[in-house]
């Protein structure tokens, strides 16, 4: 697991993306009207920083592609599946210890309730996947990352806005929540309304295997072997 | 994506407004989960036959997947097209089969006829286009392939030129040692032995001792005349070395040709004669066609590790022809024994040949083997 160990020393050597990683949740938990009106958009608004945080992890994986480090990585006996899966592993990790760490944090100073924390934390631990994924996609898609930044912040605004992050899903109009569906921000907006209560029970799960497909599709796409 | 030959990137692109067609028609037309899934599912089956392209055989999952959801929404058949596509693109028709019987017997439609048949039009055209790509690669890595092989044997070639020199000199060294050995060899050591005992007899028996150095003498007559005979019979009849090309330049009608020496020709060997001897009618060949020299000049410069030979006229160039042929080949023969020619076509021809000897040469990797 030596890629494994590297790519968690080398995300967590990085003190901003330390302070965007814990930092801001743990700040955010202790806003109350993030998570305790009705329509509270604290946990959507949580959703998007792991999308950030996901970004920022998985960028390590595009400077080993653009510095050529990638290439000396795929002379040594590692496949690429090794690569990618232990890299992705450790991003993995660091993100869901944070979402471990919000949700206990949630459930001591809210009350919220054990189902309900654990049905959160399930469907958090499901879009990091996605977002992940996401991102690995996104990534192979550019040589540059001044490019990859820039277009990505303008592609998450639309994201947040079609997905139901600043503004709820409901008020959007029917055209808009169409094109917000093609979005794994949509679907775990979706779930987690869900585990508000405002949906129902199959909605979460429909909502949940969705996003595992979002995520098997971008992976698909992102894990290709690219030299450059 | 740069490296992608044309037709894969096609490909991509109508894959792409395929799947980008599917949405908008499941936007339109009830917007059900199922909908939504079966996208998702076409999608994700697509980029695993992008990226595994062994699994072909997925295509036969997208039509049950098609088929199933066409009970819950209507539209998804649609989707065959792209299987349509996918199926002729990789050179798999028969896979398409169950879809088009369901279609055909089930759920027949103009506008989904019309879009399966430009479907298999797009295919087989995509399918035709790559298929002659890979046919002209090959073509291609056939003729490179064959280019190597030719250079690699021209190689080889030269240098089992350069061993059988070598083993041709061993020999026949072996043959000039056995010839003096056996015939002229014996009489000189009859004769020093017939001497020895003269000395001997001296002192003794003079008439024996005159009748011994007689004999003796007779001995050695004879030597002399096998040695003679046999320089005579290793002498070659034709001119070689430096008197090969003292007549070459005497024969060149066309300008006078000064032969300079400078070193002592008998250490350059003979494998490197023929060379020097090539370059010298090429240089010459050169002149006459392409100069209107009156005067050339050819200096050979021997020194102990390396043989120099320089060929330069006082004509002015006519043509701006390149070295032909001729020029190249020597050029290899002269590399594959470590050395070099090397010619200036700017003003006047000029042609100069260096060649390593001796230790030089025989320390060269490629001819210790």
């Amino acid at each position: 697991m030596t890629i494994f160990q590297f790519a968690l020393i080398r995300s967590l050597r990085n003190k901003i993306l330390l302070l965007l990683l814990y930092a801001v949740p743990l700040a955010m938990i202790f806003i109350r009207p993030l998570w305790t009106s009705e329509n509270s958009m604290g946990f959507s608004f949580y959703a998007m920083i792991i999308m950030f945080a996901a970004f920022s992890l998985v960028r390590s994986i595009m400077s080993d592609r653009i510095t050529g480090t990638v290439v000396r990585i795929f002379a040594a006996p590692v496949t690429t599946l090794r690569y990618f899966f232990q890299s992705l592993c450790a991003f993995w990790l660091i993100i869901s210890v944070q979402i471990f760490i919000l949700v206990t944090a949630g459930t001591v100073l809210y009350n919220w309730e054990v189902g309900m924390a654990v049905r959160l934390t399930f469907s958090y631990v499901i879009f990091t996947v996605t977002a992940i994924a996401f991102s690995l996609a996104w990534d192979s898609m550019f040589r540059s990352k001044m490019m990859s930044d820039s277009v990505f912040s303008i592609v998450t605004s639309f994201m947040a806005l079609l997905g139901g992050i600043f503004i709820p899903i409901a008020m959007l109009p029917d055209f808009l929540r169409n094109i917000g569906m093609v979005f794994p921000v949509y679907w775990v907006s979706k779930s987690l309304l869900s585990v508000q209560g405002q949906e129902t029970s199959s909605n979460y799960w429909l909502s949940i295997f969705i996003m595992i497909l979002f995520a098997a599709a971008f992976l698909l796409y992102g894990s290709k072997r690219r030299l450059e | 994506m740069n490296n992608m030959p044309p037709y894969e990137k096609i490909a991509i692109v109508y894959r792409a407004m395929a799947m980008i067609s599917l949405y908008v028609l499941w936007t339109r037309t009830g917007n059900e989960m199922k909908g939504l899934l079966v996208f998702l599912i076409l999608l994700i089956l697509m980029l695993l036959r992008w990226r595994f392209p062994m699994m072909k055989w997925t295509l036969l999952i997208d039509q049950a997947v098609t088929i199933y959801a066409s009970a819950l929404w209507e539209s998804s058949l649609f989707a065959s097209a792209l299987i349509v596509f996918d199926a002729l693109y990789l050179g798999y028709p028969v896979l398409i089969i169950p879809v088009l019987l369901y279609i055909a017997f089930n759920r027949p439609d103009l506008m989904l006829a019309i879009l399966l048949m430009q479907s298999v039009f797009a295919g087989l055209s995509l399918r035709g286009w790559r298929n002659q790509q890979q046919i002209s690669l090959k073509q291609i890595d056939d003729a490179g392939k064959k280019f190597y092989e030719s250079e690699n044997l021209k190689q080889e070639l030269l240098l089992a030129n350069v061993q059988v020199v070598r083993m041709a000199e061993l020999s026949e060294r072996s043959r000039i040692a056995g010839e003096i050995h056996d015939h002229a060899g014996h009489e000189i050591i009859a004769a020093f032995m017939s001497l020895q005992t003269t000395q001997v007899l001296l002192e003794n028996d003079i008439s024996q001792a005159k009748e011994m150095l007689r004999e003796a003498t007779g001995r050695l007559q004879s030597g002399i005349v096998k040695i003679r005979d046999a320089v005579h019979n290793l002498t070659p009849f034709t001119e070689t070395g430096i008197d090969a090309l003292r007549k070459l330049c005497e024969e060149f009608k066309n300008c006078p040709v000064e032969l300079m020496v400078y070193g002592d020709p008998h250490k350059v060997p003979v494998h490197l004669w023929v060379i020097l001897e090539s370059c010298l009618k090429e240089a010459l060949t050169n002149i006459l066609r392409h100069t209107e020299a009156t005067n050339a000049r050819a200096t050979l410069d021997i020194t102990r590790h390396i043989v120099r030979l320089c060929i330069e006229n006082n004509g002015i160039k006519e043509s701006d022809s390149y070295p032909g042929l001729g020029l190249n080949n020597l050029r290899l023969r002269a590399k594959a024994i470590g050395g070099s020619v090397s010619y200036d076509l700017s003003d006047r021809f000029s042609l100069v040949c260096v060649l390593p000897i001796e230790r030089a040469f025989y320390e060269h990797p490629d001819c210790r083997r």
